[in-house]
């Protein structure tokens, strides 16, 4: 138990800072660590957690908590997940300090607009990749515009849209 | 040259708009940990905590998000600790991390629990193409409010669509879209083409 936990440990925590890009790219690394390596899980059980973990909310990269059960329960999740998160987000804490402190010069200011485009384009990119990535077909096609001009004009709450969508494929998949 | 003149209230921006508890930015942070189901974390982050809280600024939200990529770890929770402790310090750093970690915790491994049990969860994959299909959409309509609410110049717009199409058409790695988008459009701030 204690050499799992060790592992889980070592495996994740080693990990955390390749994780640039988002957690998503770090899957197929995890997959090859954790399936071929340690053998852990199985590659189907691989994907279903990995789509768990894309349906719940938050963070994607919460499939290291159901890793972590698999191998040693409940410890093993909040180990596996400690190891994960913990180094990166100390990193991201530093940097926000060192942002923070200096809020307040003009190069900081400068940055900061020289960014905004950037990060715009890479919201739009983050989207591109995905409509790709998950074979978008005439359905998900159809929800993702709707989607789209609904909360680009009106102002209600996305839980709705995101109701909406999930029931007309759950629907479309019973006719 | 007035550069060497700051003005009382071109001063105010670069501060959080409003300083809010540490029970506030927990709650904040569950709200988005509790409700972007199938991604889509970014709109929700932009809605909570600039349209509806109006914590901070367009521009103070999309430099997080830039510095966020650019470091490892999972956007969503790098953006909770980030604006946790711009927000709130260290405590509010703290108070980020678990608030965008605690419902995602429970549901994560009462799914996995069931998983665990049955060995399936089906409806999971129908399930999940609409909420990615809405999540997709969610992005989208963000980015185009951002566009329309923050862009005014058509160097800034070109900048928008050349790092869209380097990374979402060509695929080129994030960190060498930055290296050569970041220095560029420094450079381009600097010397201010119209």
């Amino acid at each position: 138990m204690t050499g799992q936990l060790l592992s889980l440990l070592q495996v994740f925590g080693s990990l955390s800072l390749l994780a640039v890009g988002g957690g998503n790219a770090l899957i197929p690394d995890m997959q090859r660590v954790v399936v071929e390596q340690y053998h852990w899980l199985s590659a189907r059980e691989f994907l279903d957690l990995f789509a768990i973990t894309r349906a719940t909310p938050g963070p994607g990269s919460t499939i290291v908590l159901l890793i972590g059960q698999k191998v040693a329960g409940l410890p093993g999740a909040f180990a596996g997940a400690l190891a994960m998160f913990v180094p990166s987000s100390l990193l991201v804490y530093i940097c926000s300090r060192v942002w923070h402190r200096s809020r307040q010069s003009k190069t900081i200011k400068m940055i900061e607009r020289a960014l905004g485009p950037i990060a715009i384009g890479l919201i739009f990119a983050s989207a591109m990749v995905l409509i790709e990535t998950t074979e978008h077909h005439v359905l998900p096609w159809v929800i993702t515009s709707v989607a789209t001009l609904v909360l680009t004009l009106t102002e209600i709450n996305p839980l709705f849209i995101l109701a909406a969508g999930a029931g007309c494929t759950v629907a479309v998949s019973l006719i | 040259m007035n550069s060497m003149a700051i003005a009382p209230d071109e001063a105010i921006p670069d501060e959080p708009l409003i300083r809010p508890g540490l029970g506030a930015i927990f709650g904040c942070f569950f709200t988005i940990g509790s409700q972007s189901f199938g991604g889509g974390t970014t709109a929700w982050l932009r809605r909570e905590v600039v349209t509806k809280r109006g914590w901070l600024t367009d521009q103070q939200f999309l430099a997080s998000l830039a510095i966020c990529q650019i470091t490892p770890g999972p956007n969503p929770l790098n953006m909770a600790v980030f604006l946790g402790s711009v927000l709130g310090g260290g405590m509010g750093a703290l108070a980020g991390f678990a608030g965008m970690m605690a419902f995602p915790t429970v549901l994560c491994l009462s799914l996995g629990a069931l998983y665990y049990t049955y060995h399936q969860l089906p409806g999971l994959e129908i399930l999940l193409g609409g909420l990615g299909a809405v999540a997709i959409g969610m992005n989208l309509a963000n980015a185009i409010r951002l566009t329309r609410k923050n862009i005014r110049k058509i160097r800034q717009f070109t900048v928008i669509v050349l790092v869209a199409i380097a990374a979402g058409i060509f695929h080129f790695p994030l960190l060498d879209v930055l290296a050569i988008a970041v220095p560029l459009n420094l450079l381009a701030e600097i010397w201010k083409p119209s």
